[in-house]
């Protein structure tokens, strides 16, 4: 990918999140309820006047697209506001929760690609056979069953039967044990929803490698049956695949999301769910938009990464 | 014979939910009524689940709650599906700025994360949108509003698709042949295109309900999406994760559920798509 055409990437994220934030911030102007009515509802002193005096105070009584300027301005100018819930700046009170995140789905997706890769390309190598079969039988349970009552079940089972692991996460304990033990059921019900869709993936893209030319070529020329595989197959099978995993990465958010409620992980999931729950609508915007950026970010490196893997991309027709 | 016990089973479920009234009248017991000395029983003759935390039937409270989560799915996938073909056949017929920018708005909603749009869009008011009170707090109020939600973010899979299909046929002879007879473009798309891709929208809007009982049972399972007491295989999780400790029993009967019929679903659509896919024909 050239410079020039990163710049125009990048130029284009830059406009959508700004389109992004006007249409959440007008969303958010929907919610029930504004910050003077939560006042209110906190301070039974509060009269009438008050709260006309507050709203002309905040400028809350006037229109959306002036209260939208005020907003980009200061935001732009680094100063996103405070959550009312936390009674913090955003930022401070998202970056520890993004980390969070960050760390809970990277060792899932570390863990489901490790336990993809094996399972994907032997099924599509033993293609209609009794292995396959059942791989397939696995994936199509693995997309059907709602991630957080995998968690439910996990629950369940490993903490309310056999007691082995605690039901929540447990991140500030001074204990690296402790720590680690809660990261276990998270981390393994994220692998295990998100694996069958991976393993799809994967061995369909396989499956079209393997059906190109160049792999007859490679066997006729007496190749061994793994060099075929790793080196020709699976080479040709990547770039798809990392398109199709960063367009998951919305969805894989989300899954993130319900699985950090059920064990009260202390990720941007929760945060949000807490935001919307608590009114802090400014945490809400804030959240999503910092998610939305993340997301774009990393389409535009799937990009980037699609043009390192396809010779045929990069080189622009010059080879 | 194992291909159609999805279709079966799905049907017997759909029966099954929607004769949740005839049931409940006949073994006289009302779902709704909570009497908390009947808390947490264990299944019986009397209650084929037991009761919940409130001493309500469970086995009547999941075929309400099926009729409302596959009410909800089939919806929403209806609606998702004409959005999808609409959006997808114009994008492909017209081509050029209108299909450009179609296709960016499709490229955009796909990229974002659903889950917490959708819990933002779940917490709007109705009653700032300008729809009256009294709607806006009607017993089945959640019900379309989280159908229009979920549809509102699912059609993009199938305008693709529909985009696809579209720009191929627009080329075919038989197409060329109606606009040189002078037939109208709308008519065009919808007597000679829509015929034609309408096998694969199908299948696509199959799979599709199996991932909108999904999306409704999180919802719902968060508490954003249908209010109770209108139960919905999802809400119906919420209170069951309280009782985790001593009531397991209560949360496996409605996962159960969900993850049946969206195996259903997902098993009848892959099942569809193999038909369909030309690259399976060659060994057959």
């Amino acid at each position: 990918m050239t410079a020039e055409a990163l710049l125009y990437r990048m130029a284009q994220a830059l406009v959508t999140l700004l389109v992004l934030s006007f249409l959440v911030y007008t969303l958010i102007g929907l919610m029930p309820g504004d910050p003077v009515d939560l006042m209110i509802a906190g301070n039974p002193h509060m009269t009438a006047e008050d709260a006309a005096r507050l709203r002309d105070l905040y400028g809350l009584d006037r229109p959306l697209l002036a209260r939208y300027g005020t907003w980009l301005a200061s935001a732009l100018s680094g100063d996103l506001g405070y959550s009312r819930l936390y009674g913090l700046p955003v930022l401070d009170v998202i970056f520890p929760r993004l980390l969070n995140t960050l760390m809970l789905m990277g060792v899932a997706l570390g863990l489901t690609v490790a336990l993809a890769v094996p399972l994907g390309v032997f099924a599509a190598v033993r293609k209609g056979r009794l292995t396959d079969k059942m791989i397939g039988v696995f994936c199509l349970a693995g997309i059907s069953l709602p991630a957080f009552w995998l968690g439910l079940l996990l629950i369940a089972l490993f903490s309310v039967t056999l007691g082995w692991l605690p039901a929540g996460a447990v991140l500030d304990s001074p204990d690296v044990k402790t720590r680690l033990l809660s990261m276990v059921l998270p981390v393994l019900t994220l692998t295990l929803a998100g694996l069958a869709i991976y393993i799809r993936h994967l061995r369909s893209a396989m499956i079209d490698a393997l059906r190109a030319d160049h792999i007859r070529t490679a066997r006729a020329k007496g190749c061994s049956e793994p060099r075929v595989i790793w080196y020709h197959a699976f080479r040709a099978a990547l770039p798809p695949l990392v398109t199709l995993f960063m367009l998951d990465l919305g969805t894989l958010v989300g899954g993130a999301m319900t699985v950090e409620t059920v064990f009260a992980w202390p990720g941007m999931g929760k945060l949000m769910f807490d935001a919307v729950m608590g009114n802090d609508y400014n945490l809400a915007l804030c959240g999503f938009l910092v998610l939305a950026g993340c997301v774009l970010i990393a389409n535009m490196l799937a990009d980037m990464l699609y043009g390192l893997l396809d010779a045929r991309i990069t080189s622009g027709g010059k080879a | 014979m194992i291909r159609h016990l999805p279709l079966a089973v799905i049907l017997l479920l759909t029966a099954l939910c929607f004769s949740a009234g005839w049931i409940e009248s006949l073994r006289g017991i009302d779902s709704n009524d909570a009497d908390l000395s009947l808390r947490f029983l264990s299944p019986s003759t009397a209650y084929w689940l037991g009761t919940d935390e409130l001493g309500r039937d469970v086995f009547l409270r999941l075929l309400y709650g099926g009729q409302v989560s596959l009410g909800v799915a089939l919806l929403a996938a209806l609606a998702a599906g004409t959005i999808g073909t609409m959006i997808g056949m114009t994008a492909g017929y017209s081509g050029g700025r209108t299909d450009a920018l179609l296709m960016r708005l499709t490229d955009l909603l796909i990229a974002l994360p659903a889950l917490p749009l959708l819990i933002i869009l779940a917490a709007l008011d109705l009653e700032k949108l300008g729809i009256t009170a009294e709607a806006a707090h009607a017993k089945y109020a959640s019900l379309y509003k989280i159908a229009a939600l979920i549809a509102l973010l699912s059609w993009t899979t199938l305008a693709r698709l529909a985009r696809a299909r579209t720009m191929v046929l627009r080329q075919s002879d038989f197409v060329r042949a109606a606009r040189a007879l002078g037939v109208s473009h709308p008519r065009i798309l919808m007597r000679h295109i829509l015929p034609n891709i309408l096998s694969t929208i199908s299948v696509a809007v199959t799979l599709a309900v199996g991932h909108i009982i999904l999306m409704e049972s999180v919802l719902s399972f968060l508490g954003l999406g249908i209010q109770p007491p209108l139960p919905s295989w999802g809400n119906m999780l919420t209170h069951a994760e309280d009782h985790i400790w001593d009531n397991t029993r209560l949360m496996v009967y409605p996962g159960m559920l969900i993850f049946t019929a969206v195996l259903c679903f997902n098993f009848m659509g892959d099942h569809l798509q193999d038909k369909l896919d030309p690259r399976n024909l060659e060994r057959k």
